[in-house]
């Protein structure tokens, strides 16, 4: 524990933890709405194609239920995002097959499921783009001009010429696939219309003012006329970023037109098929080296799939582009980024948010380029770290806080990579049957929105005191299961000197909380506590200076220690007192900080140069493996990891959003698929769509390194993404190790492990031959 | 109907419609614990005790929790007084989204109740079928191991037995359709009257799923969860007879079933995770005639046969020829399937069931194979070789079983099983890989006899 500080640091347990033990706290569909519908949806079922009409069969009674269409929307026909490019509901054309047609609203579920099947749709198929490839060669025109999104360049020096005098030039492609976060609570929001003509939208998810904000906009409603509340979230890792602003908006939809509460919960089924999942991507890479492993140029070709509309598919592009180079100081080089469209269900956000898809790619490029080589992949990894004062290719940077040495050395003292390397080699030959493999990999994660992001979004953050002795912190950062309810009232404990059990976080609720930004990007801790404890300073000087106008400390000055106003001899006012004496103010027991912008950096957007994080957290990854080869199943046994986050508010927190994220990236290494079939997910089920179990699951050890940034709150970084961004190529390049096998795609499933021994083989005979 | 039981505590008489599920009454009675993860038995959030067995509560039908005792995590503690486990999962760091955590530390519970001082491959295990996409398993198992240091596992009370010893009250309506007999003899008599209309139910595992996605449709209902007899498993001149609703976690744990057929014993063990096992019958298994289903793999070397009964009498159908065809079996409409006969084997029979699912645990076969022979000095004598998962049904490898007996076991003999077996079985989909995983599985077998 830390000597400093008495909250932050400790072990004290997370807040809301025996609520959720006990089976007492409440989700969405936990909660009983008075007279509350049902809602469902009706679904394209094509790919592409021109709506011609919703027709609805005349022997069922729909003076029963209520029906939803694009002609029934107030504003406009958007849900708001980044662009405003995707129909809350297809009206003219269809753009894939899960996109919402229409909606339906009944008092259960029984004649729900009659009236659903009561819709039917004409459309016109039109012939579809369902892969990237296709999308770029333009075979048919579904979005913008061309099909590309967006379009992302850096360079730095002079990668063209750079090639010229490399030793050698390595080549590589990388592929990975959609990813499903499977929440274990599906997505649900409910809306209940007010007398007043007000609505209230509450639900679960990540951000309730980007709810807020599509709510507005496609209502046509006043923003003081919609209210946003977030209910107990079951997980999220990105999931509910961007889809409660879809269901919220169906929700609302049903309830203005039915004047009733309308509630909508995906059963797993739909959420599966219909939601959003991570990018798919193919990364081509070209690196130019020198026979002693240096890098000397790169030349990085990224395509993500965006699906059929934006979502967040541009600030996902961004993030990958910026991290294409990983932890490596390469000082030539060249990224080109394109996000293009395809008839596919839009792909949105999802922990990591575009680097887990950058870093597979580059990390499984070194273990490609120290094959090339002959060298040890750590060899070559520790040869090219960016370290303080090495810049990245956007031209930033960092004099402090650079740890991926630390880290990486950290981990392969743990695991003991090295010798377990030498002794698998020696055992694997003697076992041919079952093999064991190590593998190791790092990653990074700008925490934070990019470049002036943080600036531009200005969150706000408030506190107050309670009548019952209670501070309260009133943010619109959600607890979704990271911590966020823990942690920002930890932050607050430490910087009044209360203890934890005083501080509480506030339901966010848009008519109560100010606005201190989405809860996404890793940004809660580091830019939001930062903002809580600047309002907690706030609220001390307030309180300390109206103080000293009450006639009983009459002209005294006092100062704010230890959960304590002091003046000076015996005047020891602990804070609560001081509350008291001061309840006749209540403005001075509540303060209101807006994020105030760090000094220092500066972002070029028109260029895409300059600091596009403040600060980075560093991760490196050893994973153990197991290979049965009779079988091609892969068995991870055991994780180390070494994480770099500035300062572990929680550490007990900190371990779980490792070793979570961490079994989210295996699982992505080798396990979750979801099929596709014209332009659909062919997962359905949780036993299609696959997540680690138990059994699936290694042996975790974690350890914290805490390198404390400047102007974080107690020093702290962004750390939920990262172990999401780090896992997949440790565990891949520990099969690869296993199994003498060089995998380039995830997932690395039974099928693909087959084939790739299966060319090995051949081309031993080839060569024998 | 009216069914009496009792929950967390409370003796209760509830008003329920027979297939009701037992998640939606305990959430109606305000019982929010258990959630809905995915209402198909594969998350595990919905899992709760009844009469201190695990199940999930999605997969359990109100007819069949008449009489019974249900334990939710509400029962075991609130946040103002916690249970020991409950206690645990907060200190260790076990909890965040908090979703799948009732159903977690139920889990837990049930594991403990069996084993109070568990290792870590025996939580995982007991573990298994409960999905948390939040903490990495890691704080949840060490949870666990607290509380297991605490004594928790020791102060569980054992199963008290039956909350009363009456049948459920029908009203007039569900008893035109709704059937749950005691006795074998009358359960055949409504199968007899009521044909191929009737819907048997026993564990439910793949009734719930199917009723759901719209696979099923229900006439009558045949319930055989009273039926006591069917869950025997009894040895008997040279016989061991496995009842039809005799459930994996039965078979997996029968001591019998253990020492001569371990083959089967594996398959069961193999089959799903504990919330499963504890309700999913063997009658079941083979009834639905699935392709990927596992025990009639091991069933096909063992030599087992089918019983089938009806007013008209009892027929054995070897396994082999028990199914008919894609989802369809020779059971005909007025029979219903009472369990296996298998003859005791000699002690010299070697056997063994392998399964290649997707992920390690809570999955279905890809590929399943069970081989049995006997080695007598170097020579293999009655080579029996399944395998599952590759077409409508599972099917014996008669060319590759006809190539190794009489022959004398080497790995070379091995190799030419492993090319033989892949090249008998014909996969409708991944053909190449599962032809080679087949065959190396058949070696295993072969290699693993020649090491012992």
């Amino acid at each position: 524990m830390d000597e400093t500080t008495a909250v932050v640091g400790s072990p004290v347990p997370r807040t809301d933890g025996l609520a959720k033990a006990c089976g007492s706290a409440q989700f969405l569909d936990d909660l009983n709405i008075d007279g509350c519908w049902i809602g469902g949806t009706v679904r394209a079922q094509v790919p592409r194609g021109k709506l011609r009409e919703i027709r609805l069969d005349p022997s069922f009674d729909w003076g029963r239920v209520v029906l939803v269409t694009a002609r029934d929307l107030p504003g406009i026909n958007a849900v708001s995002m980044i662009r405003d490019d995707y129909p809350a509901l297809a009206d003219l054309l269809i753009s894939f097959p899960t996109q919402a047609v229409a909606l339906v609203a009944a008092p259960d579920q029984e004649t729900l499921g009659e009236a659903l099947a009561a819709v039917s749709l004409d459309v016109e198929e039109l012939p579809p783009i369902l892969t990237v490839e296709d999308s770029i060669a333009c075979t048919q025109v579904i979005w913008g001009e061309n099909n590309i999104m967006d379009e992302y360049s850096i360079a730095s020096g002079n990668a063209a010429e750079a090639f010229e005098t490399a030793d050698l030039i390595v080549e590589g492609t990388y592929r990975t696939k959609h990813q499903e976060h499977v929440y274990l609570e599906t997505q649900g929001m409910a809306a209940l219309p007010g007398e007043d003509g007000s609505l209230e939208v509450i639900g679960s998810m990540q951000c309730p003012y980007y709810v807020h904000s599509a709510l507005v906009k496609a209502l046509g409603f006043p923003p003081e006329k919609v209210r946003v509340r977030q209910t107990v979230t079951g997980g999220a890792f990105g999931g509910k970023e961007d889809y409660p602003s879809i269901l919220g908006l169906h929700a609302a939809l049903l309830a203005l037109k039915s004047g009733r509460p309308v509630k909508m919960v995906y059963d797993r089924k739909e959420d599966l098929l219909c939601t959003t999942k991570r990018h798919p991507s193919v990364i081509r890479h070209r690196t130019g080296v020198k026979k002693d492993g240096t890098l000397t140029a790169a030349e990085i070709d990224i395509v993500l799939d965006g699906g059929a509309f934006t979502t967040m598919s541009k600030v996902v592009l961004s993030r990958s582009i910026l991290h294409a180079t990983g932890c490596y100081f390469i000082p030539h080089v060249s990224v080109r980024a394109r996000a293009v469209a395809t008839n596919t269900p839009p792909n949105g956000a999802y922990r990591g948010f575009g680097v887990p898809q950058s870093n597979f790619a580059i990390e499984r490029h070194m273990d490609r380029i120290a094959e090339a080589l002959g060298m040890d992949p750590l060899d070559l990894r520790k040869k090219n770290l960016l370290k303080n004062g090495s810049s990245f290719p956007y031209g930033q940077v960092l004099d402090e806080g650079m740890s991926a040495e630390l880290v990486l050395d950290k981990v392969v003292e743990m695991s003991g990579y090295r010798e377990k390397r030498r002794l698998f080699d020696e055992e694997n030959r003697k076992n041919p049957f079952f093999r064991k493999g190590i593998g190791l990999s790092l990653g990074l994660h700008g925490g934070g929105f990019t470049g002036s992001g943080e600036e531009t979004i200005s969150g706000s953050a408030s506190v107050r005191v309670t009548g019952g002795g209670k501070v309260e912190v009133l943010v619109s950062s959600v607890e979704m299961g990271q911590g966020a309810s823990t942690v920002l009232p930890m932050i607050a404990a430490e910087t009044l000197g209360l203890d934890l059990e005083s501080v509480v976080h506030h339901v966010p609720d848009t008519s109560v909380v100010p606005n201190s930004g989405p809860t996404v990007a890793s940004r809660t801790t580091m830019y939001v506590g930062k903002t809580v404890q600047d309002a907690c300073i706030s609220l001390v000087e307030q309180m300390a200076e109206k103080a000293a106008e009450l006639e009983e400390f009459a002209g005294k000055r006092f100062s704010f220690d230890k959960g304590a106003f002091t003046a000076g001899g015996n005047d020891r006012i602990p804070f609560f007192d001081m509350a008291k004496r001061l309840a006749s103010f209540p403005g001075i027991l509540s303060a209101t900080v807006q994020y105030r912008p760090i000094p220092g950096f500066s972002w070029d957007e028109a260029s895409y140069t300059g600091d596009a994080y403040k600060a980075y957290a560093w991760i490196a990854d050893v994973v153990e493996v197991e290979v049965d080869m009779d079988t091609f199943e892969i068995m991870p046994r055991k994780a180390y990891i070494s994480a770099e986050m500035g300062k572990a508010i929680s550490p007990v927190l900190a371990e779980g959003q490792i070793e979570g994220g961490s079994l989210q990236a295996f699982g992505y290494a080798y396990l979750e698929d979801v099929g596709m079939k014209n332009g659909s997910y062919t997962a359905a089920h949780l036993n299609q769509y696959l997540i680690p179990t138990t059994l699936d699951t290694p042996d975790f050890s974690v350890d914290l390194q805490e390198v404390p940034f400047s102007w974080g709150p107690y020093g702290a970084k962004g750390l939920g993404e990262l172990p999401m961004d780090s896992g997949a190529p440790a565990l891949v390049a520990a099969v690869g190790h296993a199994a003498g096998v060089f995998p380039e795609e995830i997932p690395v499933a039974g099928e693909y492990l087959h084939s790739l021994l299966r060319g090995k083989k051949q081309e031993r005979k080839a060569g024998e031959k | 109907m009216k069914i009496t039981c009792v929950i967390n505590g409370t003796l209760r008489v509830l008003d329920a419609r027979p297939l009701d599920r037992l998640l939606d009454i305990l959430r109606n009675l305000g019982l929010t614990g258990a959630k809905e993860g995915c209402g198909e038995g594969e998350c595990g959030a919905c899992a709760v005790l009844l009469d201190g067995e695990l199940v999930n509560s999605c997969m359990v039908p109100a007819i069949q929790v008449h009489g019974r005792t249900v334990l939710t995590a509400e029962g075991l503690g609130a946040p103002e007084n916690p249970d020991i486990l409950q206690k645990a999962f907060l200190e260790e760091g076990a909890v965040q989204c908090g979703f799948c955590i009732p159903g977690m530390v139920m889990a837990s519970r049930a594991l403990l109740a069996r084993i109070p001082h568990p290792d870590r491959p025996a939580i995982r295990t007991g573990l298994a079928g409960n999905l948390c996409r939040c903490t990495g398993y890691e704080k949840i198992i060490r949870a666990v191991e607290k509380a297991a240091g605490m004594g928790y596992g020791e102060g569980i009370p054992p199963f008290a037995g039956p909350v009363c010893d009456y049948p459920p009250e029908f009203s007039d309506e569900e008893r035109k359709s709704f059937f749950q007999p005691s006795s074998i003899a009358e359960a055949m008599e409504i199968r007899a009257e009521y044909g191929d209309e009737i819907t048997f139910l026993a564990g439910t595992t793949d009734f719930f799923p199917d009723l759901k996605n719209g696979k099923v449709e229900v006439k009558k209902v045949l319930d055989l969860s009273r039926v006591e007899e069917l869950r025997a498993i009894t040895r008997k001149d040279g016989k061991l007879f496995v009842g039809a609703c005799a459930s994996d976690s039965m078979i997996m744990e029968h001591p019998d079933v253990l020492s001569l057929f371990p083959a089967l014993a594996r398959a069961a063990e193999l089959s799903g995770a504990r919330a499963v096992q504890n309700r999913a019958t063997l009658g079941g298994n083979l009834a639905s005639a699935s392709g990927a289903a596992d025990l009639p793999v091991p069933l096909l070397v063992l030599g087992a046969s089918v019983i089938l009964g009806s007013l008209r009498g009892e027929r054995l159908v070897p396994m082999e020829e028990f199914f008919a065809g894609y989802r369809q079996t020779v059971l005909k409409n007025d029979e219903m399937l009472l369990g296996v006969s298998l003859s005791i084997p000699p002690a010299t029979l070697r056997q063994a069931f392998y399964k290649r699912g997707s992920r390690a645990a809570l999955t279905l076969s890809r590929i399943s194979v069970a081989c049995s022979a006997v080695l007598e000095e170097g020579t293999l004598k009655d080579v029996r070789i399944a395998a599952g998962s590759m077409s409508a049904f599972p099917v014996r490898l008669p060319e590759t079983e006809k190539s190794l007996s009489g022959k004398r076991l080497s790995a070379e003999l091995a190799d030419d099983a492993a090319d033989s077996a892949s090249r008998e079985i014909n996969p409708r989909k991944s053909g190449e890989f599962r032809k080679t995983v087949t065959g190396n599985l058949v070696r295993k077998f072969l290699l693993s006899l020649l090491q012992n």
